[in-house]
């Protein structure tokens, strides 16, 4: 299972590598005798593929494919999912945050997070109605950054 | 004389009270997030960045780096307590603190490892005025293939380090290497890699990325479990204070904890965890009573939280004089003063002595500061470990959304930080380690600069790097510390951070 994962992630680090060779190779390696802007991409472009294929080879050679000092299990069912839930709720602050604006995105990021457990939606909805407004105050008010007003535009 | 001269601009600078203020707001920062596990020093530093951007430099650079080494004290309170290290820097304080707390000895035991912590760092810094000098005199006479060699050798020791597979660290360098080669080429102009995007013409910024591969990734893994309960010794003040025959036990684990702290901190890469390692393993090694270690000895409290601070403040040498950021949080703190308009380096010292001066002597301040909030705040600390982690985890998760967010005005920078934070937790569960890859991003134009520079100098020859003598000296050193676990270790396997 481990050198499984370890073959993955060769195969995906080579593949960056390989990519940034491409657009160094593009960008020019070299122009007129000297190192030009693709040089440094493409030549650490390389080093990662070659990097990645020691670490694929060694894991084909490596019978014994026992785990690395900080490796960790995947984590499965109930943990992956809230790890999940959690993603998608980064991912949908992104994509929302300009158009609903910071007020209604912080307040609907913070029920999902805190519904990770079961509790009851009272408690929920003060808390995501405190921290928001705790924000709001601080970071707009006090530290005036430029937070989007999207929906509640005042 | 000059010390006495450097030791009165330093205080001068330090003592105005807008930068007493910021120092104060830094190392209570620090400790805070030296507390709280899932926060750590560099995504604060990240995070508090954009705050600084209304403050001039040199206030932001003293914060700044009051976070970094306030976090080193706070880390063992939790250490002791609950066994839960704040920091990775305190693991070692938790073996035998955490026993003491068992014992009812917690209040010594978080008494000598705050006074530990100050003459560590106090130590540190005095040698930093000593050793800054002449080391950025001598870094000033590097020209491109010195400064490309130096980083270079910044890399190697980073990724030799940084513990776990070599092969890993060496891929997450070339990573960071290839990332930082996004935006703006500096010789040619030449956009790279940034598909229309106006936003990444500048490059990817550090400080998403490390709020993405730092913040998040100790969250999530934080959030796999069910919440529990945190169970917290109480301790009492008055107890705090070591007794005679405490010191008498500690004052050699804290002397040899100052100079072996100092030392294995200069080295790019060692100054977060090895310190301690090393300081824990000496001490058992030295001590009439061995057996004891693990069992709640104090010796093995003060020794690795001694080292722990001394070797935090030493890696500011290296940042200070070289340009050479030694771990993740001191590069974004270069990161910071980059944004301020200032590379660290030989040249800060001359340039801006007020800077350079008053930030040291903002750490006499603040190490000063931190042994009289430590001590009689740890109920406040105590306190804060007791707010649940599924309402925490939230509110940091937002903060790190709004710092990201505030750093541009722009979407572009969560959606890196969102990206990194994925990436960063399947890389933790592989093994990979992400110090390496944030050190390439940040020294990577400059490296690339003075790579091409140096090869523009010698028409593309790679000669240049071996005939010059202090670039040939960190090259084949480099490359000596590279080969080397394929010679002695097959499969190219170093298994770091055992200590013993």
């Amino acid at each position: 299972m481990f050198r499984d994962r370890d073959v993955k992630s060769s195969l995906f680090w080579a593949l960056i590598g390989i990519l940034f060779c491409i657009g160094g190779f593009h960008y020019g390696i070299r122009r007129s005798g000297i190192p030009g802007p693709g040089f440094l991409p493409f030549v650490t472009g390389i080093i990662l593929v070659a990097l990645s294929l020691i670490l694929l080879i060694s894991r084909f050679l490596d019978r014994g494919g026992r785990a690395g000092p900080k490796e960790e299990p995947m984590p499965g069912g109930l943990a992956l999912s809230r790890i999940l839930i959690v993603l998608g709720a980064l991912c949908l602050y992104v994509l929302i945050l300009e158009p609903l604006g910071f007020m209604v995105t912080t307040f609907l990021f913070m029920i999902v997070l805190l519904r990770l457990e079961p509790r009851k939606w009272m408690f929920i909805l003060l808390v995501s109605i405190g921290a928001t407004a705790f924000f709001f105050v601080l970071f707009k008010v006090l530290l005036r950054v430029p937070l989007p007003s999207g929906l509640l535009a005042y | 004389m000059d010390f006495l001269a450097h030791l009165q601009m330093a205080f001068t600078v330090a003592f105005e009270p807008m930068n007493l203020l910021m120092c104060f707001i830094g190392v209570l920062c620090g400790t805070l997030v030296g507390v709280l596990p899932g926060l750590g020093p560099s995504t604060t530093i990240a995070l508090l960045l954009p705050v600084t951007f209304s403050l001039s430099a040199v206030q932001s650079f003293i914060m700044l780096a009051g976070i970094f080494y306030g976090a080193l004290y706070g880390g063992s309170t939790t250490s002791i307590l609950v066994n839960i290290p704040g920091e990775a820097s305190s693991v070692m304080t938790a073996v035998d603190g955490y026993q003491m707390a068992k014992k009812g000895r917690a209040g010594p035991a978080l008494g000598i490892s705050a006074f530990g912590s100050f003459i560590g760092g106090t130590f540190a810094i005095i040698l930093i005025m000593l050793l800054a000098p002449p080391l950025a005199r001598m870094a000033l006479k590097f020209a491109y293939p010195e400064k490309a060699a130096l980083i270079f050798f910044g890399f190697t020791m980073v990724t030799y380090l940084s513990g776990g597979s070599l092969i890993k660290s060496l891929m997450m360098a070339a990573a960071g290497v290839l990332l930082s080669c996004v935006g703006t080429d500096l010789i040619t102009a030449t956009q790279r890699f940034t598909f229309g995007i106006l936003e990444l013409s500048d490059g990817i910024g550090i400080v998403p990325v490390v709020m993405g591969l730092f913040g998040i990734p100790e969250i999530l893994s934080n959030l796999e479990k069910p919440s529990r309960e945190v169970k917290v010794f109480e301790t009492k003040t008055s107890q705090l204070l070591p007794s005679k025959q405490d010191w008498k036990e500690s004052s050699g684990p804290i002397a040899r904890g100052s100079i072996l702290g100092f030392l294995v901190g200069l080295f790019p890469g060692a100054g977060g965890v090895l310190p301690s390692f090393f300081s824990y393993a000496l001490e058992r090694r030295l001590s009439k009573h061995p057996e004891r270690f693990g069992k709640g000895e104090i010796a093995g409290v003060a020794g690795p939280e001694t080292a722990n601070n001394a070797g935090g403040q030493a890696a500011f040498i290296p940042l200070l004089t070289l340009g050479l950021p030694c771990t993740p949080a001191l590069a974004v703190l270069m990161g910071a003063l980059m944004i301020h308009g200032l590379t660290p380096g030989p040249l800060l010292m001359r340039e801006n002595p007020q800077l350079f001066w008053g930030a040291i002597g903002s750490m006499y301040v603040g190490n000063a500061m931190l042994v009289l909030l430590n001590l009689p705040l740890i109920g406040l600390w105590v306190k804060l470990l007791r707010v649940p982690y599924y309402l925490l985890s939230p509110l940091i998760l937002v903060i790190c959304l709004i710092g990201a967010y505030s750093l541009n005005n722009s979407v572009v920078e969560l959606l890196i930080m969102v990206i990194c934070g994925m990436l960063g937790y399947v890389m933790n569960k592989y093994g990979y380690p992400a110090a390496p890859l944030v050190l390439a991003l940040v020294l990577g134009p400059m490296f690339e600069e003075s790579l091409r520079q140096s090869l523009i100098m010698s028409r593309g020859s790679l000669a240049v790097f071996f005939t010059r003598p202090i670039s040939a000296v960190l090259v084949v050193i480099s490359l000596a510390l590279l080969i080397s676990p394929i010679i002695f270790r097959k499969g190219g396997r170093l298994q770091g951070g055992d200590g013993l």
